[in-house]
């Protein structure tokens, strides 16, 4: 079978304009337009099978949205290839459209003036979505996301936690093969995040469709997806499963013990051999407790014995980061080169 | 050391404070301004075609036009930079704070929210001034009209004059933006104040070409001192007393209309407050 | 078939929001009803100063503009939306209208209209009515005013969309060049004889609005071209769709391989 989703070494620049500050700067501009090329994306490669979940994560100007974008038809790659769904997006666009639905959290796509129930009826037309279709997801997303109240008020009225909504419920109305979610949770209490969060699991469960979510939220990946992208810097960082990624950038993990008094500097040069040899380091003292870190999993009973040996230990943890840890983690490593 | 736990403003603070806003938008105007050379360029497309009009009526004279040429073709590009200079953004500006809630931060600042306005009024209106009168010149000399004013004093006065105008000018701006206080047509707003400007202003012709009715009805209204009356001093039209005269009652019309707007403001603020808006 | 559908369903959705406005509706259509009196007031000052204009007399100077008034009406009653497109482009807000499995031309031209611009449409009917009928003017002219009036509208709108398409590449998404756009249909609201060679061949030929303008009117009042003026407005209206829709194409494939 082939991918829902195929991209070949994708890549595409932007021109930045190059402005020299002040009014004549502004007039240079103006008349000539010097501009640089930056990268957006830049050579990125991945397949998605249709029905997977996949999180696709970075900071901001990773190159996200522009991945996102192309993916949907809406900008045209500089090189490389995308198959959606077997259309190139660029070229089909509107064909396309017909089968993925998108939301891009921070602009409502909802027309402004026209009422909820309006603009629902509206979609039902534009993608000819059956009834049966129509039926049970309007239900759903009114009974998940509580629509019913804001059906008969116009766009521009309703605050950005219920256009949030109704976007969403607007974007999986025709039940599309492949939905791109772009920060469908930016902005939400943390209620209704979770309640968009099962909606969207819903929905996805019924009609086994593929979603694609951007997020800065990790709750949003872990609790939905399976597989995780991260780009950096608009190339590709990590692909694979949350698992994978969790052994790949989790293997440092902490011990963290408490001791009846506060260990004295001699007593930890003393200790310091012992700890090379099973690759552990002494991380942080802070009057009575200390944190450790090691690399791997095998070394734990080790270190453990050693430690409960050498030093009077009254408490004692084992930390392992969790994926948002991680991830900010690999952000802050880039930022500061090693020494 | 406080002898208070509130402090107040002095008015030296008071006038720092008002400096410090004029300076500010004075920056900001400055970085905006490759936009600013377009509106002035397309104003003065769309102003040329009144120009091409008048041009041709030169050419085909009827023995009814007793302004001379080279008097309309002063008036005309004077009318016109005259009113790019006063045509500022305030409206357009207030209208957006209004309407996406920034009103309030405003009126929590310890300086009276009019007089801010017009203090970023007339940042806009000092750069376009200098945008307008450089096309003053050029278009006049291209028109052969008589570029200098009819005195030195008629000149200091017309300067005087323009200042005023544009007082009533920000005046009537910031009355009309108050109307969307109480309806969603900033369209309407703006439309209709423009429409009585183009009608009552004399910006497409001096007004004694105008009929009687329109110019009686013209006297009960400010738009005709922003820009008929500052041009026909500048042209030298008044003298002595008149000069005078038409100073005061332009002066008159400021104060009045800056007033009324200052009432109009308080009233509005203490209407919506109610409504809870 | 489908497409008209969604078109009109937008349309109508959109056109029940506005009506829900009575006070707006009223307000901005005196308000535009007062910005053509304006426009005839100078008129009357020009023509009281010059009584032929370019040989037109001031009662066939209003047929110039009760055309121009009925086209622009009806072009904002019904495609108005083309004004937003430079904020659109700006805010990056061209991409939600790519998403849909529709053209996304026409769904942002329908997508907002202007009710309150009925007062252009009726200040100009009035002054149309008024100028035929004083004229005496036989039926079959009274048939063609609807036709050329329409193509007005298609072809100022056709005017907008070429302006903004070719604004993404070279200009930047500003509405001055909008503007610029609106102020040449005012001006075509004079007879194009007054003015000087350039502007009368921009708006013959590069610009037409003396299309459906002065030359409709030279052919009923001064007998001028003939046939030609009649029946020249539905050609250069369908020339400017073509036109305005090629380059639609070509601005957008510019603004989806820049991006914002």
């Amino acid at each position: 079978m082939n991918p829902a989703i195929d991209v070949d070494h994708l890549c595409k620049t932007y021109k930045i304009r190059i402005k020299k500050p002040g009014l004549w700067g502004s007039l240079l501009a103006f008349v000539s337009s010097q501009s640089n090329e930056v990268f957006a994306v830049k050579d990125i490669s991945f397949k998605i099978n249709s029905g997977e979940r996949v999180g696709l994560i970075g900071e901001n100007g990773a190159g996200k949205s522009t991945t996102l974008k192309m993916l949907t038809g809406i900008l045209v790659p500089q090189s490389g290839k995308i198959n959606v769904l077997g259309r190139i997006p660029w070229k089909e666009r509107q064909q396309l459209a017909l089968n993925i639905g998108v939301v891009f959290g921070q602009r409502p796509q909802l027309l402004w003036d026209i009422p909820v129930r309006e603009t629902f009826q509206l979609l039902k037309t534009m993608y000819r979505i059956p009834d049966s279709t129509f039926n049970y997801v309007l239900h759903e997303a009114l009974h998940r996301l509580h629509l019913e109240p804001l059906l008969s008020t116009p766009v521009r009225l309703l605050s950005l936690g219920q256009r949030m909504r109704c976007d969403l419920a607007a974007a999986l109305l025709h039940a599309p093969s492949i939905a791109f979610l772009d920060e469908p949770t930016i902005g939400l209490d943390v209620s209704i995040k979770e309640q968009v969060r099962e909606f969207i699991q819903e929905i996805n469960k019924k009609f086994n469709s593929t979603l694609i979510i951007t997020t800065h939220d990790l709750k949003d990946i872990t609790q939905i997806c399976k597989r995780l992208i991260v780009l950096d810097h608009g190339t590709l960082l990590f692909d694979g499963s949350l698992k994978q990624f969790e052994n790949q950038f989790a293997q440092k993990k902490r011990i963290i013990i408490e001791t009846k008094a506060p260990t004295a500097p001699a007593k930890i040069q003393q200790l310091k051999p012992a700890l090379a040899k099973l690759n552990a380091q002494l991380l942080e003292i802070e009057g009575k407790r200390l944190v450790f870190e090691y690399l791997s999993a095998k070394c734990t009973p080790e270190l453990t014995k050693l430690l409960l040996k050498k030093l009077p230990v009254v408490d004692l943890s084992l930390e392992k980061p969790d994926i948002e840890n991680l991830v900010t983690q690999i952000y802050k490593k880039k930022e500061i080169p090693h020494a | 050391m406080r002898d208070s736990v509130f402090q107040t403003l002095t008015p030296m603070d008071r006038f720092k404070g008002y400096c410090s806003f004029l300076y500010r938008a004075l920056q900001a105007n400055f970085t905006y301004r490759s936009s600013a050379f377009l509106a002035l360029l397309t104003s003065i497309i769309s102003y040329c075609f009144t120009i091409l009009i008048w041009r041709y009526v030169y050419a085909h004279p009827s023995p009814r036009l007793t302004i001379s040429r080279t008097a309309m073709f002063v008036y005309l590009p004077l009318a016109f930079c005259l009113n790019f200079a006063l045509t500022t953004n305030i409206d357009i500006r207030i209208g957006q704070r209004i309407r996406l809630g920034l009103i309030a931060t405003d009126l929590l600042k310890p300086l009276d929210f009019q007089f801010l306005q017009m203090m970023q009024a007339l940042s806009d209106a000092f750069f376009n001034f200098f945008l307008s009168l450089g096309v003053f010149i050029v278009a006049v000399l291209l028109l052969k009209g008589n570029l200098f004013p009819a005195s030195v004093e008629d000149f200091l006065a017309f300067l005087v004059s323009v200042f005023l105008a544009f007082i009533i000018q920000f005046s009537v701006l910031f009355l009309f933006i108050q109307g969307i206080f109480y309806t969603n047509s900033s369209y309407g707003i703006s439309a209709s104040r423009l429409s009585l400007h183009l009608t009552f202003s004399g910006i497409s012709a001096p007004l004694t070409l105008y009929p009687l009715i329109l110019r009686h009805i013209g006297e009960w209204l400010p738009f005709q001192n922003i820009i008929y009356v500052p041009i026909s001093i500048y042209m030298g039209k008044y003298h002595g007393l008149a000069l005078i005269a038409a100073l005061v009652h332009q002066m008159l019309w400021a104060l009045g209309m800056y007033l009324l707007g200052y009432w109009v403001f308080k009233w509005t603020l203490r209407s919506i407050e109610i409504q809870g808006g | 078939m489908n497409e008209l559908k969604i078109y009109w369903s937008v349309f109508k959705s959109s056109l029940q929001a506005k009506m829900e406005y009575k006070l707006d509706f009223l307000i901005g259509m005196i308000t535009s009803i007062m910005l053509q009196l304006a426009a005839l007031g100078l008129l009357w000052v020009v023509i009281h100063q010059s009584p032929l204009l370019g040989g037109w007399t001031g009662k066939e100077v209003l047929f110039l503009f009760g055309i121009s008034a009925t086209a622009l009406g009806t072009a904002e009653l019904l495609f108005n939306h083309i004004w937003m497109l430079p904020y659109y482009i700006v805010m990056g807000d061209l991409d939600r209208l790519l998403i849909y499995p529709t053209p996304p031309l026409p769904f942002l031209l329908i997508s907002s209209p202007v009710l309150h611009s009925f007062g252009n449409l009726l200040t100009g009917m009035v002054l149309l009515i008024y100028c035929l009928s004083h004229f005496h003017e036989p039926w079959y002219i009274w048939m063609m005013v609807p036709l050329w009036s329409f193509c007005g509208t298609i072809i100022y709108t056709s005017m907008l969309v070429c302006i903004c398409s070719l604004s993404f590449k070279f200009i930047g998404p500003y509405t001055y060049n909008l503007n610029f756009v609106h102020s040449l249909l005012q001006a075509s609201r004079y007879p194009l004889s007054i003015y000087p060679n350039w502007l009368k061949y921009l708006l013959l030929f590069l610009i037409p609005f003396g299309a459906f303008n002065f030359l409709p009117g030279n052919f009923i009042f001064h007998k001028l071209f003939g046939l030609f003026g009649a029946w020249i407005a539905p050609v250069f209206a369908a020339l400017s769709i073509w036109i305005a829709k090629q380059l639609w194409t070509w601005g957008l494939k510019n603004y989806q391989s820049t991006g914002t």
